[in-house]
């Protein structure tokens, strides 16, 4: 699959799941990793540069087994951009869509 | 590869940046690491998926700029930071259309200097038309004439309090729009 389709979607996917709760960034990898054939170290610098945009909080949590882990909370300006790229994503696909099938609606 | 060496070459290409924010980017892979290693997967298996250390650690210089900071990269094309999803949707026109947007605000923002006196005095205007009702009533008392005067002031007021809210709507649709 092209590599830059992949890198646009990571960010989306990324928020997305974090909607549905706090993650620590190895679940978010490896969430991403068994559904799309993406280099799973590409999640950390993404991670990184939406946590200083803002778009994340971070807070350590121990774990059950191991050193404590790094959790990924949305911030309300996260929340509002996964709602805007979920969209802008659907109307686009939709709008590709329509064009492979010969561009009549 | 092993861990230990996964990491080794991952600080080595983390070089140019400060020895804080390469051992907090190990620490997220050592994280990693001990993560997957307690699903069950081996330290080989770890780093095929991670994919190689170098191409790892290349958005973190990437990003970079002048001041240390993260930053969307501004230039289109091959640069990691720029989600494909927002640049497909951007319309050639948003250029354009911004501008158009821009000159109809100052246009609208003229417009309000003579707009909102007028909305005002129309909202007042019933207290003219109530002196009047009293001059007017206090000759002769009509049931009709009352009403008249009624639906007078609140027909004005509320195209006064109409104009008002239609100007301010349209003052902020071409303010955001205008992206000023």
């Amino acid at each position: 699959m092209n590599i830059q389709f992949k890198k646009g979607v990571l960010e989306m996917c990324v928020l997305s799941l974090l909607k549905q709760g706090d993650k620590y960034g190895y679940e978010l990898a490896d969430t991403v990793g068994r559904q799309i054939d993406i280099s799973e170290g590409s999640i950390y610098p993404l991670l990184k540069r939406l946590k200083n945009e803002g778009y994340f909080e971070v807070y350590l949590k121990e774990s059950p087994t191991g050193p404590a882990r790094k959790y990924y909370r949305l911030t309300a300006k996260g929340i509002e951009m996964q709602e805007n790229l979920e969209k802008e994503w659907k109307e686009f696909s939709h709008s590709v869509e329509i064009v492979l099938r010969g561009g009549v609606k | 590869m092993t861990k230990t060496e996964f990491l080794q070459q991952l600080y080595n290409n983390l070089s140019p940046l400060t020895d804080s924010e390469r051992k907090e980017i190990i620490q997220d892979f050592e994280e990693h690491f001990s993560a997957g290693l307690e699903s069950g997967k081996t330290e080989e298996r770890i780093c095929s998926e991670l994919g190689s250390p170098e191409s790892c650690a290349a958005p973190y210089l990437q990003g970079i700029n002048a001041s240390g900071q993260y930053a969307r990269a501004k230039s289109a094309g091959a640069s990691y930071t720029v989600p494909a999803v927002q640049k497909v949707s951007a319309n050639p026109n948003d250029g354009r259309n911004r501008f158009l947007w821009s000159v109809m605000f100052l246009f609208l923002v003229i417009c309000a200097f003579g707009v909102y006196p007028t909305a005002f005095c129309l909202m007042l205007s019933p207290l003219a038309v109530a002196l009047l009702a009293l001059l007017v009533l206090a000759v002769s008392w009509t049931g009709a004439a009352a009403g008249f005067l009624i639906c007078l002031s609140i027909s004005l007021f509320s195209a006064g309090l109409l104009i008002f809210l239609a100007m301010t709507a349209l003052l902020k649709m071409s303010f955001k729009k205008s992206g000023f």
